[in-house]
């Protein structure tokens, strides 16, 4: 009985955590600007959708969520193709020095982001790809490109290397073997790997203000922190502008959550 | 339809481990042919050598006097089943069985024609719509066998496919197995470490050991007259026993004496050993009975319609026909005898 409420306690503590500045984010999104421009920490007096109307029709960001979702879905998409055929081959084709090869994929992914923005954005001007979405995909699918790797190297690893075999006595090639019968039993980890990438090309900032200048191709991170002006940060549309940016994360991790716990859990027992 | 398979001088090396040494085997063609012996011997990668999915180090592997260097397993047309079954599990029995025949790209009314009639062969007609997880053990077995029969293949390689069953199911796909190879009249080749499984199915056996076949013959013929005393105690229950020089009468071999061809007598006797039952074993319609005889332990087998054997503490005259005694060098453990 105790430790029921102790754990009660502790598992409220730490949702309070997490959730509270989303809570928060929530309910200034909800109150009239005017209210929030006079005390942005207030409870809320009345209810308002009027920084969600102002975020949608004073500024381009119906334009602005389109590049967002084009660029992780793309930059996921990319991800994984690669991701996936690397991580076969790491854990089931004869490849000389496998292992060597992961060990390095680990160790550029320590990398600090910020030491390859110069030169990729050097690249991207070479390439006349400034303030485009591909200037972005590019850099997101090869950022994601060593975690997604490592997770479905995990999920073909723990698969019986009969099986491999078996498609092979039955006629498969290496690439038939990977799409008929070693990707379906490895979905959990692709949806995993996916949501990660999503996440991670969603939300990503460094880059994306780097390498876009116009509505064109920026994205939700870096036109939320453009709203502040210089006499006035208008906290209300930022409340409704993250409000709305979080809501695809939302929906794609709901959907597909148990594969996510799975998939972070893979490699250390059977997926 | 039959294949005969022939390796020449099949070497396999995994970095500095050998897996095989310099392997030659003579597989006839429709015969069912057992590689038996102990875990590590190098049985499961020859079969897979045999099969393609590895590459010998050195040596070649003739399929009807065909060399198949080269050849992926589907092109040497062999079916593998394995000791894990290895069936898609994403996919329901129909298409485990019809996926050989896809890939093969065979007309749909074909390929369903034989996944029919191999699943009614195999009595898994009203199976054909579940996926493997919801199957039990021996069902999936028979879907292992089922991908394997339903090509046609010139040869049939299986790994331990038995291994993983409980010991009734075991005995009954054990029996099934043999009526297969019978009806389908291919070539089988079984790898095995239960040397039971290999007597019991098998035209013809080859006991393995440390990555080299030691003998190769009829298991009969292989019991009784085994080339080897690691293959004179691998095969047969319980093990041959193997008795110093002074059993067999001549200097530098050991004596090796199957536990069947050894008599208990009552003491005193001259024409035998001396002995004391030490522990007797019953196993129903036989007795094994272990003496101690000078500090070497022989075991005897007597018949249970022989009447109960003498008790433990008992003193006994153990009694070797000279014609059962087989001599082997006691270095090499090489039949001299």
């Amino acid at each position: 009985m105790k430790r029921a409420i102790l754990l009660g306690a502790g598992l409220f503590l730490v949702l309070a955590f997490c959730l509270g500045p989303y809570v928060w984010l929530l309910i200034t999104s909800l109150r009239p600007p005017a209210e929030v421009a006079a005390d942005p920490a207030a409870l809320p007096a009345a209810l308002s959708l009027e920084s969600f109307r102002a975020v949608f029709s004073e500024r381009p960001f119906f334009r602005i969520v389109g590049n967002s979702l084009l660029v992780a879905i793309l930059s996921t998409a990319l991800c994984l193709a690669a991701a996936t055929a690397a991580a076969f081959a790491l854990a089931r084709l004869p490849v000389p020095g496998n292992r060597a090869v992961l060990a390095l994929l680990l160790s550029v992914s320590m990398l600090p982001p910020v030491a390859s923005v110069g030169p990729v954005y050097l690249a991207a001007s070479a390439l006349g790809l400034r303030d485009t979405a591909a200037a972005l995909v590019m850099p997101y699918a090869a950022l994601s490109l060593p975690l997604a790797t490592w997770i479905l190297h995990g999920f073909f690893r723990d698969l019986p290397a009969d099986l491999h075999r078996a498609a092979k006595v039955d006629g498969c090639t290496p690439l038939q073997a990977l799409r008929k019968v070693l990707l379906p039993p490895v979905a959990p980890g692709i949806a995993a790997a996916a949501i990660l990438t999503f996440i991670f090309s969603w939300n990503e900032f460094l880059f994306a203000l780097s390498l876009t200048s116009t509505d064109r191709s920026r994205t939700v991170p870096v036109e939320i922190a453009l709203f502040a002006g210089v006499h006035e940060v208008p906290w209300g549309e930022i409340a409704a502008a993250s409000v709305v940016a979080t809501l695809p994360i939302l929906l794609v991790v709901a959907a597909l959550d148990r594969f996510l716990v799975r998939g972070l859990l893979a490699g250390s027992g059977k997926g | 339809m039959t294949t005969g398979i022939r390796l020449e001088g099949i070497t396999k090396r995994f970095g500095s481990a050998v897996a095989l040494e310099r392997v030659d085997l003579e597989i006839e063609p429709g015969s069912f042919t057992t590689l038996v012996g102990p875990s590590g011997c190098g049985k499961s990668t020859l079969l897979n050598v045999i099969a393609g999915l590895e590459e010998p180090t050195s040596g070649r592997v003739f399929f009807d006097g065909e060399p198949a260097e080269g050849k992926g397993p589907a092109e040497r047309d062999v079916a593998f089943v394995f000791q894990s079954y290895a069936l898609y599990p994403h996919l329901t029995v129909y298409e485990n069985l019809a996926f050989p025949l896809r890939m093969a790209k065979r007309p749909r009314a074909e390929i369903d024609a034989r996944v029919r009639e191999t699943a009614e062969k195999l009595e898994l007609g009203p199976l054909l719509g579940r996926k493997p997880r919801a199957l039990s053990g021996g069902q999936q077995q028979r879907v292992a066998l089922g991908r394997a029969m339903v090509r046609r293949p010139k040869a049939f390689l299986l790994d331990e496919p038995l291994s993983n069953l409980d010991a009734t199911l075991r005995l009954a796909m054990r029996a099934e197995l043999k009526r297969l190879h019978r009806e389908i009249g291919a070539t089988f080749v079984f790898v095995t470490h239960d040397q039971t499984e290999a007597m019991s199915l098998s035209d013809s056996i080859a006991v393995m050991n440390g990555g080299r076949i030691l003998q190769h013959g009829d298991p009969l013929g292989v019991w009784r007259d085994p080339d080897d005393v690691f293959v004179g105690r691998f095969i047969g229950s319980p093990p041959m026993n193997v008795l110093p020089a002074r059993f067999s009468g001549r200097e530098g071999t050991v004596a090796g004496v199957r536990p069947q061809d050894v008599r208990l007598a009552p003491p005193g006797r001259a024409d035998g050993h001396s002995g004391t039952v030490t522990l007797v074993e019953p196993l129903g319609p036989e007795f094994h009975v272990r003496v101690d005889s000078g500090g070497e332990e022989i075991v005897a087998v007597t018949a249970a319609a022989d009447g109960a054997p003498p008790e433990a503490g008992s003193a006994v005259t153990l009694v070797i026909a000279a014609g059962a005694i087989r001599l082997f060098d006691e270095k090499t453990g090489r039949r001299v005898v």
